[in-house]
């Protein structure tokens, strides 16, 4: 392992790489910072900026946003009690009422140290667990990818969002967006409409800009204009001792095994993550009541979970090329975009991508703590930028960006579009996240169903007689059907107990935030 | 303010997921009426083009068929409730954009970009002089990143 990860320092320290690097910290703590952007939208507008760049350098520049804006969004949290972005909600728990009591400096501290060592005990997972499940996936053919991309879609469906229904109406819109174009296997042109700018298929780059940075445009436009958040006060400049910290080490690991683990699942995401951490960390306290009025370890937990389901995350993205997230989906595409198919043979026949990769997390992370600790009080300064100000340069970017993709006006229509389409899915509670896992795993889906179909000469059994295939997809349609037949069962109760009155129907976005979904 | 912008509505999904669910049964027949005419696969036994677009076009029927029911059954006919304001704002929003796209290949895209940022600066409450200036700049930098350092080709006259 260590090994690995001097290879891969050795391959990602170049003065470039290293600028990028930097670029990409400095980014994402901005993007993370900023309430109503998250990585995943750093991430698409960024995209654009790495067409140009070789694959290394432009992964290395991602993944030091992706990183360090799970670390940016607790400074919202800490300073204002405002969650920058989603994984910060459980940052807020703790991290405000100490900033409150006059420790802003410290909670600020305690946040960005527990966050690059979440960082790294996740980059050590996913240096750990990369090779074994590369070679266990060697032997996949295509009735298990089939069935690990029904699988993949399925569990995203059923788990973001706020009902079952609306997860797959969503996954399938995002299936049916990757049919059109022409037919790989056949050449033939499918719901095309004649129109030949379409023969190519729904982009992917515009598409993502359009779900997930047009669309949080729109959001932030609804969401209404109040200016930035002044910071009053002034910021002390007081962290945490050596002792405590020391005293957060159980914390910190216990949390950064949650946030691999969580991270690494399809749809957990890290805000997930952070939640299950920062309950762990109270059930796991002798003085749990301290826990929501400033405990250190409150802030510890999430913020080092978050930044281990980074790595987490990182595993069946490129061992498999599934992303389990938003964000992943767009790394997913950034790194297509750039020629490099993630799956078990990117281990064997780019060892150097992987071994950059590695390095460019450890850079990350050093990088991440030298601007997070250096910065803190620009960062401060730019939760205050008016959204009058910060909206219409989102969809500068995302403009740009579209049309840089192909040199075309038609992804810039394409954009808005989805752009337009992603912000009334959010607005009806449709997430929008397993629209884009869909639209990024449906030629893998659709390839190996026709493949696998095609070996056994139509004989559909071929998925059920496959044991991984048949695990797989027992395990789709369990987690499919439990939650539907679940509901329907209380509603039939309820529906019982009422003496015959008509169920009432469970009130929509209880808690759930159907946008957000995994990062 | 509150933590985050409002993401969902609160209330009248119901209706919503009646009209949304119809409007995907409609898509789904149309997608099964479409693939009709698509050639059989070339190999004996295997699926041709028509083969996924139908299974998805079945699944979603299932699907929109199921948030129909549900909304049947729920029988809250609230209407969704949106703020006039943030509906005008971001039809605004839409229209400008629409307006960029149509401008920007027969004019000049970089002019074109000032003309919406500073549009959508202004409309969102922002000053004109700094609209004007913020806008102007941002151009600039996305013509030198992009045009003159990654060689992109824009619809351009400078």
């Amino acid at each position: 392992m260590v090994e690995n990860l001097l290879v891969g320092l050795q391959a990602a320290m170049t003065w470039g790489n290293f600028t990028l690097i930097v670029l990409g910290t400095v980014m994402g703590v901005l993007v993370g910072v900023m309430p109503g952007l998250s990585s995943t939208v750093g991430l698409a507008i960024v995209l654009p900026f790495t067409f140009v760049m070789d694959p290394v350098p432009a992964m290395l520049m991602m993944v030091a946003l992706y990183m360090s804006a799970e670390y940016g969004g607790s400074i919202t949290a800490i300073v204002l009690g405002i969650p920058g972005t989603p994984p910060a909600v459980s940052t807020v728990f703790d991290g405000y009422p100490l900033s409150r009591q006059g420790q802003t400096g410290k909670a600020l501290g305690v946040s960005i140290l527990s966050s690059a060592a979440g960082g790294l005990l996740g980059t050590m997972v996913l240096v750990l667990a990369l090779g074994p499940i590369s070679r266990f996936s060697l032997a996949f053919g295509p009735p298990e990818y089939f069935a690990l991309g029904v699988f993949g879609l399925v569990i995203v469906g059923n788990l973001i969002g706020e009902s079952v229904l609306k997860g797959f109406a969503s996954v399938l819109i995002g299936l049916l967006c990757f049919v059109v174009g022409m037919d790989v296997l056949s050449g033939y042109p499918r719901l095309t409409f004649g129109h030949a700018e379409l023969l190519d298929g729904i982009h992917l780059v515009p598409a993502m800009i359009g779900f997930f940075a047009i669309a949080e445009a729109f959001r932030l436009v609804d969401g209404g204009l109040g200016g930035g958040q002044r910071v009053t006060g002034r910021i002390s400049g007081e962290l945490p001792t050596l002792r405590e910290m020391r005293s957060l080490l159980p914390t910190i690991v216990r949390s950064s095994a949650i946030g691999s683990g969580v991270g690494a699942v399809p749809g957990a995401g890290a805000t997930v993550a952070s939640l299950i951490a920062w309950n762990e960390a109270r059930r796991a306290s002798k003085t749990p009541e301290r826990f929501g009025n400033g405990a250190l370890e409150g802030i510890a937990a999430p913020e080092s979970a978050n930044n281990a389901s980074v790595g987490g995350a990182m595993v069946p993205l490129l061992t498999l090329g599934i992303p389990g997230s938003g964000s992943t989906a767009v790394l997913l595409g950034g790194l297509m975009m750039h020629g490099v198919n993630p799956g078990p043979l990117l281990v064997v026949e780019q060892p150097q991508l992987i071994y950059a990769i590695y390095g460019g997390f450890v850079l990350s992370i050093l990088s991440m703590l030298a601007v997070g600790l250096l910065g803190i009080p620009l960062w401060v300064k730019v939760i205050s930028i008016r959204k009058s100000l910060l909206i219409p340069m989102v969809l500068g970017i995302s403009i740009v960006g579209s049309y840089a993709y192909a040199n075309n006006m038609f992804d810039v229509a394409l954009a808005l579009g989805f752009g337009l389409l992603g912000y009334l899915m959010l607005l009806f509670g449709y997430p929008l996240v397993p629209a884009v896992l869909a639209l990024v795993l449906g030629p893998m889906v659709e390839s190996n169903y026709r493949r696998a179909l095609s070996l056994s000469a139509g004989d559909h059994s071929v998925f059920l007689t496959n044991p991984i295939s048949l695990v797989l997809l027992v395990l789709a349609a369990s987690s499919f059907a439990v939650p539907i037949v679940r509901r329907s069962l209380r509603l039939r109760r309820k529906g019982r107990e009422g003496g015959g009155d008509p169920p009432s129907a469970p009130s929509p976005g209880d808690g759930a935030d159907p946008g957000a979904g995994p990062e | 303010m509150s933590t985050f912008p409002r993401i969902a509505l609160a209330r009248g999904t119901n209706r919503a997921d009646l009209v949304i669910g119809g409007l995907l049964i409609v898509l789904g027949l149309a997608v099964l009426v479409s693939v009709r005419s698509y050639p059989p696969s070339m190999t004996p036994g295997a699926p041709g083009p028509a083969a996924f677009p139908s299974l998805i076009a079945g699944l979603l029927l299932l699907v929109a068929g199921g948030l129909v029911r549900s909304a049947l059954v729920a029988r809250d006919w609230t209407p969704p409730q949106l703020d006039p304001s943030a509906v005008k704002r971001n039809v605004a929003t839409l229209l400008l954009l629409v307006g960029f796209v149509l401008l920007a290949e027969k004019t000049d895209f970089f002019v074109s970009m000032i003309l919406l940022v500073s549009c959508l600066m202004i409309l969102l409450g922002e000053k004109a002089s700094t609209a004007l200036v913020v806008s102007v700049l941002f151009a600039a930098f996305l013509y030198v990143l992009f045009l003159r350092v990654f060689g992109v080709s824009f619809p351009t006259r400078f």
